[in-house]
C-alpha cells in the first residue's frame, strides 16, 4: 500500500528528511499500537500472544526510546508474573539507577516497587534497606501497594500497612456514598420487581444489574436480606462497592491484614464476578484470591498487575 | 488563556497543541471543561489537506487527553459517563472526517484508532479496543512513502 503524499510538507515540520521522518512516525504508531495491544491481551489472559507483542515494541523502542524501552521489559517480566514464573527484577532497577534523570518519577517508582517485592523470594534480607532507599522514589500509590503486600508475607510492619490501606481506601470511599446508597435503594425497592419481572426473560438485563453486586445469586440474597435488616444489606453493598480495580485490590488486603477473610473473600468474589466479561485476568486474579490456599499467591500477582 | 480564544477562533492546530501541553502539564478541571467545549468545534474547516490531518491528529489526542484525565479522578463520577459518551461520539465525527482525507487517511486513521482504542480499553470495552488496534496493524504497516503522486 502506498501513502500517497502529494508533498512533503506533512512531515517536513518534525525536521530532517521527510521520507526518514515518516518512516519514524510509522514505526512508532505500530509500536505503540503492539504496546497497547500486549496489555489488552495480557487482560485477555493470552498470555505468550501478549509478551509478543511487547517485544515486538520493544525492538523499535530500544535504539531510541529509552523510557518506552524500559516499560516494555517491565511488562515482559510481570507477565512472566502472571504465568507463575519467578522473575528477577534486579536488571531492571540497576537499569533504571543508571539512567534515573531520563526517566519520569512514576516509572521510577514503578521499578523500585517491582524490585523490592520480588525480593521477597529471591533476598528477603535486603528488603528492608531497599524499602529504605527507595521510598522518597515511591509513589503513594505504590508504596501502599508494596507495604501491604509485604505485610501479607510478614515482611513488614502490619499496623502502620493496615493504617496506610485504611487510609487510602477511606479516601476513595468517600466519593462512592452515592452509589452505595443508590445499589441499597435499587436491592430495597426493585430488587424483588427486577426478579420476578426479568428473570427466565431478560437475563441479559439482570446479569448486568447483578455484576455490581457480587453475581446473580448474590443479588438475590440481598433481596432477600433486605426484607429482614436493611443494615445487613447496607453493610454487603458498601463492602463490596469500589472505584476500580486497584481499590478492590488495596480493600482486599486491608480486610486480609486485619483479619477479616470471609469478608475478604466476598469482596474477592464479587470482583471476580465483575470483571467476569470485561477483563478475564483480573476475575481469574480475584477468583484466585478468593480461595485461601491460593491467596497469597494470587496477592502477588494482583500486585504486579497493577502497579 | 489567551490560546483558548484563539484556537475557538481559528481551531489553529498549534494553539490546540498549546491546550494539550497545558492539560497534561497542570491536570486541572478547567482546562478539562474548556477542551470539552473545543470538542464540539470540530467543525472548524482547515485551509488544506496537510493542515486538516493535522488537526485530526490533534483533536484525538485531545479527546484521549481528556479521558484520562477524567479517568484520573479530575472530574465528578456522576459526570464520567457523560462525557465518556461525548468523548466517543467525538471520535466518530473525527473518523468521519478522516474518511473524506485525500491523502495520509490511514496513517492518520490509525493514530486516531489507537487514541479510541485507549479510551475503550479504560472503560473495560476491550473487545473493541482490540478490534482497532489490529486494523492499524492490518492497514498501517504495510504504508509506504510516495512523494511523487
Amino acid at each position: 500500500m502506498i501513502l500517497k503524499i502529494d508533498s512533503e510538507d506533512f512531515f517536513k515540520p518534525y525536521g530532517g528528511k521527510a521520507e526518514d521522518k515518516f518512516k519514524e512516525c510509522l514505526d512508532v504508531l505500530i509500536a505503540s499500537t503492539n504496546y497497547d495491544l500486549g496489555i489488552i491481551l495480557r487482560d485477555l489472559r493470552k498470555f505468550k500472544d501478549a509478551r509478543d507483542r511487547f517485544e515486538s515494541a520493544l525492538k523499535v523502542y530500544e535504539s531510541k526510546h529509552f523510557y518506552n524501552a524500559l516499560k516494555c521489559k517491565s511488562f515482559i517480566k510481570r507477565i512472566g508474573i502472571l504465568e507463575g514464573k519467578d522473575e528477577n527484577f534486579e536488571d531492571l532497577f540497576n537499569e533504571m539507577e543508571r539512567n534515573k534523570f531520563r526517566l519520569d518519577p512514576e516509572t521510577i517508582s514503578l521499578i523500585c516497587a517491582e524490585y523490592i517485592l520480588s525480593l521477597v523470594f529471591s533476598h528477603p534480607n535486603q528488603i528492608d534497606e531497599t524499602l529504605r532507599s527507595c521510598e522518597d522514589r515511591m509513589s503513594y500509590k505504590h508504596r501502599v501497594l508494596t507495604e501491604g503486600v509485604l505485610s501479607v508475607f510478614g515482611f513488614f510492619d502490619r499496623r502502620k500497612a493496615i493504617k496506610d490501606l485504611k487510609e487510602y481506601d477511606d479516601e476513595i470511599k468517600k466519593g462512592l456514598n452515592e452509589v452505595v446508597e443508590r445499589r441499597v435503594d435499587f436491592v430495597e425497592n426493585f430488587g424483588d420487581l427486577v426478579m420476578t419481572e426479568l428473570e427466565g426473560k431478560g437475563d441479559f438485563f439482570l446479569k448486568d444489574k447483578a455484576k455490581y453486586f457480587g453475581g446473580l445469586d448474590n443479588l438475590k440474597e440481598l433481596v432477600e436480606l433486605a426484607k429482614k435488616d436493611r443494615s445487613k444489606v447496607f453493610e454487603r453493598v458498601d463492602l463490596i462497592t469500589t472505584a476500580d480495580s486497584i481499590h478492590a485490590f488495596v480493600r482486599l488486603l486491608w480486610l486480609y491484614l486485619e483479619g477479616f477473610k470471609r469478608e475478604a473473600k466476598i469482596l474477592a468474589q464479587a470482583e471476580s464476578e465483575y470483571w467476569k466479561d470485561r477483563n478475564p485476568c483480573l476475575s481469574w486474579l480475584f477468583g484466585e484470591a478468593a480461595k485461601e490456599d491460593k491467596f497469597k499467591r494470587a496477592v502477588i500477582k494482583l500486585f504486579y498487575y497493577h502497579i | 488563556m489567551e490560546g483558548i480564544d484563539v484556537a475557538k477562533k481559528h481551531g489553529d492546530v498549534y494553539a490546540w497543541a498549546f491546550l494539550l501541553e497545558l492539560a497534561e502539564t497542570c491536570r486541572f478541571y478547567k482546562v478539562v471543561k474548556v477542551m470539552l467545549e473545543l470538542g464540539k468545534a470540530l467543525e472548524v474547516e482547515a485551509k488544506d489537506e496537510n493542515s486538516r490531518a493535522m488537526k485530526l491528529l490533534t483533536v484525538s489526542k485531545y479527546l484521549l487527553t481528556t479521558f484520562k484525565l477524567l479517568s484520573a479522578g479530575k472530574l465528578d463520577y456522576r459526570v464520567v459517563d457523560e462525557v465518556v459518551n461525548e468523548i466517543l461520539k467525538s471520535f466518530d465525527i473525527v473518523l468521519r472526517d478522516v474518511e473524506d482525507l485525500k491523502v495520509l487517511k490511514d496513517y492518520v486513521k490509525g493514530h486516531v484508532l489507537r487514541d479510541r482504542a485507549n479510551v475503550l480499553r479504560g472503560i473495560g470495552r476491550i473487545y473493541d479496543a482490540k478490534r482497532d488496534l489490529n486494523w492499524i496493524l492490518k492497514n498501517c504497516q504495510k504504508l509506504k512513502f510516495d512523494s511523487e503522486d
